[in-house]
């Protein structure tokens, strides 16, 4: 090229930078969400996905109306609270037009869901019961391996 | 774990659930301190080229060069911290404005380019002398990297020193802006005492100008004795006598700064003080206020005020250098770790482990760490950074 302006280099440059910003702002267009909604800062498309995934868990009630007598007794149970899924897993397809579908599951050989709750961790109430591996050698005094479940009723763990 | 003054003893509860561990971990330790390194790098490189400290020109263009290879990996740690760093682009495709931390893409990114475009026009001779000597790929590298202007006379020589000029004159205050703003993100977190102040974008301005300027010449007498040992001596004084005047002012910010809230006996007192004799004793109190500090204080004196001369003012230049340089980070630590020790119900302290092996663990950070120095050896080889044979040495007329 014969001799060039002095600020030529400055032009070019501006002109990377200003396809770079075009670049960017083409790219800003494709990867934000239609939806988006700038006022509140989310995307309002998120809610009608989440509406529209199938349902996973069928809830206490649901149980109920087969399982009448056990649901009778919850109110004595020590693990009243509890949501029948939280150790029997996700539950609304048990059940199809009246007919039982889909098996409902419990792990009774292993103690993993015990310790969901009722591992020992720092932040957790004094009173509530929790075991770390020194607390359960301690609380059974019996060999490795022994189960909550040999002593204590799932749905009544009352000691 | 260690537990305040409560009535009865009472430890019950201290810790919520969402407590228990420290979140920001070292990763978060080692992006305001590389953010911190560019910062200062490039304010070392600016007191020549704005306000034309004779004594720095042999290092000018070494600190940008500095500068940006700790620039490239200022934002990596933030990357290996975050869950999903897949979607970090995010920020800049939908930043909050109301959330400083959604700001950090456009301030850090701003400043990245800024520093390469001085970084192009000082080295644009360079660039034009490589693209008419190269041949193949690199001819083409080369002729890219000058958008194919391949001449260099006088006059865009002169117009190049005054865009320079510019650049580094507003690279300033926006080297202020991108590390002011990292202090602003942990000092606007009013629910934890120890980051809650005002001043701490001032305190990580100045750490960050004390450590870029520590590191940069721990750098610098490093290359120079590879090279056979040919010290600038006069310089090496006139960096010392300044880093000496920006640690004293670091120094007093961070003296001030637990100073007023002693002083206040106020409700973050109470929880910050048994943080600073208690986990953070050895650290803080010891490490960063006290040895770290003291220390560099009396050498970088004794070298500024008495005659010293040749090597043993280059020996206590390292040793001041080298104790800023973990002075830094020592503090970076205590604020970013040390802040999320008290327990968000400010009735005790968490504890915090080192992990070695883990994501963010110290393997990581100190491969993030050594990766600018990898960087800069790496463009060295392509550019020359000490020679002065860039913009600053007059060109003939026509092609060179």
């Amino acid at each position: 090229m014969s001799n060039p302006s002095p600020k030529a280099h400055l032009v070019r440059l501006a002109a990377v930078l200003v396809g770079v910003l075009v670049v960017f702002l083409i790219i800003k267009q494709m990867v934000v969400p239609d939806s988006w909604n700038y006022e509140e800062w989310y995307r309002e498309g998120a809610l009608a996905l989440n509406a529209s995934e199938p349902l996973a868990y069928g809830g206490n009630e649901s149980c109920a109306a087969c399982h009448q007598e056990t649901n009778d007794e919850l109110a004595e149970f020590k693990h009243k609270a509890l949501s029948c899924e939280s150790c029997h897993g996700a539950l609304a397809d048990h059940v199809t037009d009246g007919v039982k579908t889909a098996a409902a599951q419990v792990d009774d050989e292993s103690t993993w869901q015990c310790l969901n709750c009722h591992e020992a961790r720092v932040s957790k109430p004094e009173g509530f019961p929790q075991f770390d591996k020194v607390a359960i050698k301690e609380h059974t005094e019996i060999e490795e391996g022994m189960l909550c479940l040999a002593c204590h009723t799932p749905h009544d763990p009352t000691p | 774990m260690e537990t305040l003054g409560l009535p009865g003893g009472a430890l019950v509860n201290y810790i919520f659930p969402n407590n228990a561990h420290v979140v920001w971990s070292i990763m978060i330790v080692l992006y305001p301190y590389i953010t911190g390194l560019v910062a200062g790098a490039f304010v070392v490189s600016s007191m020549y080229h704005v306000f034309g400290v004779k004594e720095f020109k042999p290092i000018a263009n070494f600190a940008l060069i500095a500068a940006f290879s700790f620039g490239l990996f200022a934002a990596v740690p933030l990357l290996f911290h975050l869950g999903q760093p897949q979607r970090a682009y995010e920020i800049y495709t939908t930043p909050h404005t109301t959330s400083a931390m959604s700001i950090f893409g456009y301030v850090y990114s701003s400043y990245l380019v800024l520093l390469m475009i001085e970084i192009w026009i000082i080295y644009r001779r360079v660039f034009i002398e490589k693209a008419n000597e190269a041949t193949g790929v690199m001819a083409i590298f080369w002729r890219v990297l000058c958008l194919d202007i391949t001449t260099y006379n006088p006059e865009s020589a002169q117009f190049d020193k005054k865009v320079a000029k510019f650049l580094a004159g507003i690279g300033i205050p926006w080297a202020c802006l991108l590390h002011g703003y990292v202090g602003f993100v942990f000092g606007s977190v009013k629910a934890v005492a120890w980051w809650a102040t005002a001043l701490q974008p001032f305190i990580f301005l100045s750490s960050a100008i004390v450590s870029g300027m520590a590191m940069l010449f721990v750098m610098y007498s490093f290359i120079m004795w590879r090279r056979g040992g040919h010290y600038d001596y006069v310089l090496v004084k006139k960096f010392m006598i300044s880093l000496w005047m920006a640690f004293i002012l670091d120094y007093s910010l961070e003296v001030l700064e637990v100073t007023f809230v002693s002083y206040e006996q106020g409700a973050h007192w109470a929880v910050i003080k048994p943080l600073l004799l208690g986990p953070l004793y050895e650290s803080y109190v010891l490490g960063q206020m006290g040895l770290l500090s003291i220390g560099p204080l009396l050498v970088l004196g004794i070298v500024s005020l008495l005659d010293i001369r040749g090597k043993a003012l280059l020996y206590l230049a390292n040793l001041g250098s080298l104790m800023l340089v973990f002075q830094v980070l020592v503090m970076r630590f205590n604020v970013v770790v040390g802040g999320q020790l008290i327990s968000k119900s400010e009735r005790g302290f968490v504890d915090y482990e080192f992990e070695f092996f883990s994501k963010e663990g110290l393997l990581t950070a100190i491969i993030i760490f050594v990766a600018p120095f990898v960087t800069y050896y790496v463009i060295s080889r392509f550019i020359p950074i000490f020679e002065g044979k860039s913009m600053d040495t007059e060109p003939k007329r026509g092609i060179l």
